[in-house]
C-alpha cells in the first residue's frame, strides 16, 4: 500500500469517527439513545479502528535492502503485532457491547494495554539487542 | 478479494505461503521445495503476487519473495488449509496455467 493511500485511509477513518460522534451527540440530544449507549457505540467504533489498523500491520513492508532488522524477525514481529491488535480490538468491541460500563472501561483498557505491551516488549528487546551488538562491533 | 480466494484455493500456493512464514526466500529455493516445474512455480508465484499475498524484491541477481498477508488473509489461509479447500478444476499444465495468468 502506498503512503498516499495510507494517508487517505487515515483521513477517511478520522472523518468517519468524527461523523459518528456528531451523529451520536445529536441522537443523544434528541433523546433517541441514552448516554450509556452513546458511549458504548463510540468505544466499539474505536475497537473497530484498532481491528482495521491491526489487520494491515503485517502488510506494511520496508525494502529489505533498507531494513536494518533481520527480515524474518521483522516479519514475525509484524505478524504477531497484527494478530495482537486485531484480537485486542475484537475483545474491546465485545467487552463494550456486553459488559457493564464500569467493567468495560477497566477491562477494555487492560486488554488494549496488554496487547500494546506484548508488541512493545519484543520490539524494545530487539532494539536493545541490536544496540548492544553495535557497541561490541565498534 | 476474488484474487485472494483464487490464490488460496490451490494447495501448492498455500504451501508456498506457509513456507514463507519462516522468512523471505529466493525464488529458486522456493521452487526447490516443490516437485513442480520451474515455470509452473513462477506462475504460482505470479498469482500470489497479483493477489497481493507476497511481494517480490530483487536483491542482486536473485528475486526474494516474502509474505504480505493481512491478519484476515492469514486467518483465511489457516481456514482453507484446515478444511483442505481446493478448486474443483482439472489440474492445469504449466503452459495452460501461464496462459490463464496472462489473460
Amino acid at each position: 500500500m502506498s503512503t498516499s493511500n495510507e494517508i487517505r485511509r487515515g483521513i477517511w477513518t478520522a472523518l468517519a469517527l468524527i461523523a459518528a460522534a456528531i451523529v451520536l451527540k445529536r441522537m443523544l440530544a434528541g433523546g433517541i439513545i441514552s448516554g450509556d449507549t452513546s458511549q458504548r457505540l463510540i468505544q466499539m467504533a474505536i475497537g473497530a479502528v484498532l481491528v482495521l489498523t491491526g489487520n494491515l500491520v503485517p502488510k506494511r513492508l520496508r525494502k529489505m535492502s533498507e531494513d536494518n532488522c533481520e527480515p524474518s524477525r521483522r516479519q514475525s514481529l509484524q505478524r504477531f503485532a497484527g494478530w495482537a491488535f486485531v484480537l485486542a480490538g475484537i475483545a474491546y468491541i465485545v467487552v463494550w457491547a456486553l459488559a457493564p460500563v464500569d467493567t468495560a472501561l477497566t477491562v477494555g483498557m487492560c486488554v488494549v494495554g496488554a496487547a500494546t505491551l506484548l508488541v512493545l516488549v519484543p520490539c524494545l528487546w530487539l532494539a536493545l539487542k541490536r544496540r548492544s551488538a553495535g557497541r561490541v562491533h565498534s | 478479494m476474488n484474487g485472494v480466494f483464487k490464490a488460496l484455493a490451490d494447495p501448492t500456493r498455500r504451501r508456498v505461503l506457509e513456507l514463507l512464514k519462516n522468512g523471505p526466500m529466493p525464488a529458486g529455493d522456493i521452487s526447490a521445495q516443490f516437485d513442480v516445474a520451474k515455470p509452473t512455480m513462477s506462475a504460482h508465484l505470479a498469482i500470489l503476487r497479483e493477489a497481493g499475498l507476497v511481494e517480490a524484491e530483487k536483491q542482486g541477481r536473485m528475486i526474494f519473495y516474502r509474505l504480505k498477508l493481512s491478519v484476515l488473509e492469514d486467518a483465511l489461509l489457516a481456514f482453507t488449509g484446515a478444511l483442505g479447500l481446493e478448486m474443483k478444476k482439472p489440474k492445469l499444465s504449466s503452459k495452460r496455467l501461464r496462459k490463464g495468468y496472462a489473460r
